[in-house]
């Protein structure tokens, strides 16, 4: 017996019992609700198979790439980072050039734990953009800070300041600061500080670092003060008014830059300013 | 020989894709195009309008060569295929000259698109200036833009070349955009491909071994990542501009010359059922 589709009903009864058959079937598979995926894209394809993939334009590629970082926008953890600097460093490979992908690179890693990983991608930036000084300023500042590099960060900072005209002094001065806190004993940075200070020909440069040299002296003569009274009195100075009051010192040293100094733990120290976000760095407490 | 007659094939083919439907696609592609450049630019933080013109720049290098060879492939694949090139080689030219004078609809027409986009680009480009603070690093939308087209153009010129090339052997008409397309890929990819390979010697295992496969290619395919200078239009800064430059145009533009004479000799040759 043939199967005749063409005449009217035996099609559609056909129809209708093999989608009968379906739903039977069907009827028997529960539908599993799949636990929702619990890892986070994790994929950061090489540099070469990206540019292929993008029709040999590298600079969409290294486009779409940042765009990835921009748009997770999640809080950096300590396990994301790996991602994001794989992301910024496969985008510094395509684009060295490419300026959000420094400046994010330097305001997600830097900033959340991972200076290191930033820097590698602040000096392609500092290569490629030979006329930008802001890598180098943000390269010279992320190693001053987090890797206490002080001679690579003085670098990076006269770096920039060569490419800087209306910032050179500035940076340069915070170069020359920079250097100095890298020389662990007060005197020797205060003389390392006096040194450049002959040496500068540039008027700015040296108001600037002559008023450091002078709030470096007079911590300078605090302590000397505080050493001397030490040992005349053979006991531990609680009171700094003491110093005074027993004339070894006329009176507190004026600070030029206005900050003053504070007598903190048993010693004199500098009064820093405070910028809420900045670690306490404890300088000259050695 | 009067003038209508000098390069009859040319306005003939010039009439075939100057149609009013053409036009709309121009505008609608530079809509699009604006559109997407626009949008693009609100992706960067730091770089509004860098981004936009980057984004945009990337758009005309897909969107010209792509258009062009669907041209190339209706000015003389649809031809072939449906044995309308029979009549049309009956006029008293020589073959050549009927190929070269499509050929040149086809690279005139490109041009055309180009100019028009890069208008679009332009204007736009402006326009995301006034996106967020100022840039520190302007654009160059002056020469330096310019140039980039130009250089550009010869990067077209060699992608159609090929196509043209393809369109004188092909029995399938597709060949001509879809072969046209990977010679492209494969033209802009290799040389940025094989430096990445020759830095990242931890990338990839094996990597001379690539490398020494992948050398060879630059006597078949010529390096066309080489005319795309387009930081130059990015961040304004003439250094960016490679120094062999002329030399890679005219190796180019060698290359480009000997596709079209062999396509002109295998359609010369060529036997049409």
């Amino acid at each position: 017996m043939t199967l005749n589709l063409r005449s009217g009903i035996g099609g559609y009864l056909l129809v209708i019992a093999l989608y009968s058959a379906y739903a039977v079937l069907v009827h028997g598979v529960s539908f599993r609700v799949a636990a929702p995926m619990q890892f986070e894209e994790q994929t950061v394809l090489p540099a070469p198979l990206q540019i292929f993939l993008y029709g040999g334009d590298r600079y969409l590629a290294a486009n779409v790439e940042l765009t990835r970082v921009l748009m997770t926008g999640a809080e950096i953890t300590g396990s994301q980072q790996d991602i994001y600097h794989r992301l910024h460093r496969v985008v510094a490979e395509l684009n060295p050039c490419h300026e959000d992908n420094y400046y994010i690179a330097n305001a997600l890693l830097a900033w959340a734990g991972g200076a290191t990983l930033a820097t590698d991608i602040l000096r392609t930036a500092t290569d490629c953009r030979f006329w930008d000084f802001v890598p180098p300023f943000f390269l010279g500042f992320d190693l001053y800070y987090f890797d206490r590099d002080f001679v690579e960060a003085k670098k990076m900072l006269f770096l920039a300041a060569e490419r800087s005209p209306e910032n050179s002094v500035g940076f340069r001065k915070f170069g020359i600061m920079m250097e100095a806190e890298s020389h662990p004993d007060l005197s020797v940075a205060t003389a390392y500080l006096r040194g450049e200070w002959e040496k500068t020909t540039d008027r700015k440069l040296k108001e600037l670092l002559g008023k450091r040299v002078k709030r470096l002296e007079g911590l300078m003569a605090l302590r000397n003060a505080q050493a001397e009274y030490e040992r005349r009195f053979h006991k531990k100075l609680e009171n700094p008014d003491e110093i005074f009051s027993q004339g070894l010192l006329s009176g507190v040293p004026s600070d030029p830059l206005g900050l003053g100094y504070a007598f903190v733990g048993g010693e004199f120290r500098l009064r820093e300013l405070s910028v809420k976000g900045l670690r306490d760095t404890e300088r000259w407490k050695r | 020989m009067s003038v209508n007659s000098l390069l009859p094939d040319f306005r003939l083919g010039f009439q075939l894709i100057a149609g009013a439907k053409s036009f709309a696609l121009l505008g609608a592609a530079c809509l699009a195009l604006a559109g997407i450049t626009f949008l693009a630019a609100q992706f960067s933080p730091r770089q509004p309008a860098t981004v936009a013109l980057d984004v945009g720049i990337s758009v005309i290098r897909f969107l010209v060569p792509v258009v062009s060879l669907f041209l190339l492939q209706v000015l003389l694949s649809d031809e072939i295929e449906r044995k309308t090139i029979l009549l049309s080689l009956t006029y008293p030219r020589s073959r050549t000259r009927y190929v070269q004078e499509r050929f040149l609809v086809t690279v005139v027409a490109a041009l055309a698109i180009q100019i028009a986009l890069a208008s679009v680009l332009a204007l736009t480009d402006i326009a995301a200036m006034s996106f967020g603070q100022p840039m520190d690093t302007p654009v160059g939308l002056g020469r330096q833009f310019v140039a980039v087209m130009a250089l550009s153009y010869v990067d077209f010129l060699a992608i159609i070349s090929f196509g043209l090339l393809l369109a004188a052997i092909a029995t399938v008409p597709n060949l001509v955009v879809v072969g046209g397309i990977g010679f492209m890929v494969i033209g802009r990819s290799a040389s940025s491909i094989i430096a990445l390979l020759e830095r990242e010697q931890s990338l990839v295992r094996g990597g001379e071994y690539f490398r020494g496969g992948l050398q060879w290619a630059r006597w078949l395919v010529p390096d066309l990542a080489s005319l795309d200078a387009r930081m130059i239009s990015l961040y304004a800064k003439w250094e960016f501009l490679p120094a062999a430059t002329w030399q890679n145009v005219f190796a180019v533009l060698a290359y480009a010359a000997v596709l079209v004479t062999v396509a002109c000799l295998i359609f010369e040759r060529r036997q049409f059922e």
